[in-house]
């Protein structure tokens, strides 16, 4: 009875220190500026790049994206500007003042006169940008209804626009000072999701090596050719069909696709921490040099192919360790490629789904179908070749 | 009253070593199958990211390293620093952070403008 007494008193005090334990993880250990979320800004503001007659779109730097909370309500964002002939040819600049949906894009090119606002080219949409801001009140919005959150900013008086940027644009850039004019702007202690005081989006995981544009990552592939479709199965426990390993790992499964000498290995993964229960935001990972347990390869067409890359660079699901994860990706693709897969659903504790420890053991047990091998010795993929004379 | 005291220590003992033993369990719980280790060059001009939850091997953070290295030279006597901290609160994690290679690197602030650096290739 004794024993039960204090066995309860402890049970109690752990759940306390667990539940504090928990409540502490976004105290301390923040990551750098997501690429996905730099990615989500990207495409909400090229389209006001896209038409400058200064910088060239591929000279924009968005990894290099900082981003800057004004205290009345809206962002700044600046991003460099580096041509690889040319060197720091200067910077873009977006403004966002929320509450009155005022919106500026402004260009300081180095070499003239100084910071140029360009309203005929704002061409990005205020939504897009607060939503990849992490401001969640914003999205989702639907144009048939007037929700309570459009009038966080479709509810005021537009006051005209405000000038942040102090009167000397000619100074240097790198050394410029956002604290002058004003006490408009707050530096957050980071880029966007910087660990700082200022309610700036909280920083979010990506996959180990994010890739920001699937269709740049595979443009030298030829699409009127053949080419041969790999999918790598890396299981929790090689050759077993437990669905996650005792240290948490949950295996993964990826593709290549290799046609002459270029290849590329790359799967599907959550852009943010893609919990267990959780519907997460899908993001492309490269996986080259990875490990794998099995693989299955065969040799596809030109139309495959084509369907194989309309459903990359269309994919819009999200990661949902149940329901969509790497492996429902990897098979999508397999189907595409002519090779119909076992789809084996097994528990992850509360919920099934597919998962890279059934598969792997399907791809080991299969009959393979015409053309098709397989590896079942496991290795690491090869390491991606990209060369477009190829 | 020394009995007591002697069997709470040892149930908090054995729950922490047992915690420690499927840690990997609780963090992919906690924290989620995306979630990754960041690291970064002393300069903080790029960062790596380890994923364990998701199939990842370490080696491939040292490999990417290796290559950056062969690329630019500059790094080529340094090291990568971690740009996560120990939490002494999260005691499923007490034998990783002493043991594990993901710890065992130096600790540096991550910086504002690391970028990605780019993944494994055939040069």
């Amino acid at each position: 009875m004794k024993v039960s007494k204090v066995a309860s008193k402890i049970g109690f005090y752990l759940l306390i220190i667990f539940a504090i334990s928990v409540s502490c993880e976004k105290d301390t250990e923040q990551h750098d500026a997501s690429s996905f979320q730099t990615n989500k800004l990207e495409r909400a503001l090229m389209k006001s790049i896209e038409n400058d007659s200064v910088f060239k779109k591929n000279e924009i730097q968005w990894q290099q994206l900082s981003s800057y909370k004004i205290k009345e309500g809206g962002y700044f964002i600046t991003v460099p500007v580096i041509s690889e002939k040319e060197g720091i040819k200067g910077k873009v600049m977006f403004e966002i003042i929320d509450k009155n949906i005022s919106k500026k894009y402004l260009r300081y090119p180095l070499n003239t006169s100084g910071l140029e606002s360009l309203n005929e080219q704002v061409d990005f949409t205020t939504h897009d940008v607060l939503e990849a801001l992490g401001e969640k009140q914003y999205s989702k919005l639907k144009s048939s209804s007037f929700p309570e959150q459009c009038m966080l900013c479709h509810g005021g008086v537009i006051i005209g626009e405000v000038d942040v940027y102090g009167d000397d644009p000619s100074d240097d850039w790198d050394d410029y000072d956002y604290s002058r004019g004003g006490d408009d702007i707050v530096l957050p202690g980071g880029g966007i999701g910087g660990s700082g005081s200022s309610p700036a989006p909280d920083p979010v995981p990506a996959p180990d090596i994010p890739i920001i544009d699937i269709e740049e990552y595979l443009e030298c592939l030829n699409l009127n050719a053949k080419a041969k479709l790999t999918i790598y199965v890396n299981q929790p426990i090689a050759n077993s069909d437990r669905v996650v390993s005792n240290s948490g790992d949950v295996g993964h499964t990826y593709i290549n696709i290799t046609q002459g000498n270029n290849r590329s290995s790359f799967g599907f993964y959550p852009e943010n921490s893609g919990k267990p229960g959780t519907t997460d935001n899908g993001a492309y990972g490269d996986d080259a040099g990875a490990d794998f347990d099995v693989s299955i390869s065969i040799e596809i067409s030109s139309s495959q192919l084509n369907a194989i890359m309309n459903y990359i660079t269309n994919n819009n699901n999200g990661y949902d360790l149940y329901d969509y994860n790497c492996t429902d990706f990897a098979l999508d693709i397999a189907e595409l490629g002519g090779l119909n897969l076992p789809d084996t659903y097994s528990s992850y504790g509360t919920k099934g789904g597919s998962n890279p420890g059934c598969l792997g053991q399907d791809i080991r047990n299969m009959n393979l179908p015409n053309g098709a091998s397989r590896n079942i010795t496991g290795g690491t993929s090869p390491y991606n070749r990209n060369d477009c004379n190829n | 009253m020394r009995k007591k005291n002697k069997i709470i220590i040892a149930i908090l003992i054995l729950i922490i070593a047992l915690s420690n033993v499927f840690g990997g369990m609780i963090n992919l719980v906690v924290l989620g199958v995306g979630h990754v280790y960041t690291y970064e060059t002393y300069d903080g001009k790029y960062k790596f990211n380890y994923n364990p939850y998701k199939g990842g091997n370490i080696e491939r953070l040292h490999l990417r390293f290796k290559q950056l290295q062969e690329d630019e030279p500059k790094y080529a006597d340094t090291d990568l620093s971690r740009t996560f901290k120990r939490k002494p609160l999260h005691f499923w994690n007490w034998y990783s952070y002493f043991f594990s290679e993901e710890y065992n690197f130096p600790y540096q602030e991550s910086s504002e403008s690391s970028i990605h650096y780019r993944g494994l290739y055939e040069k």
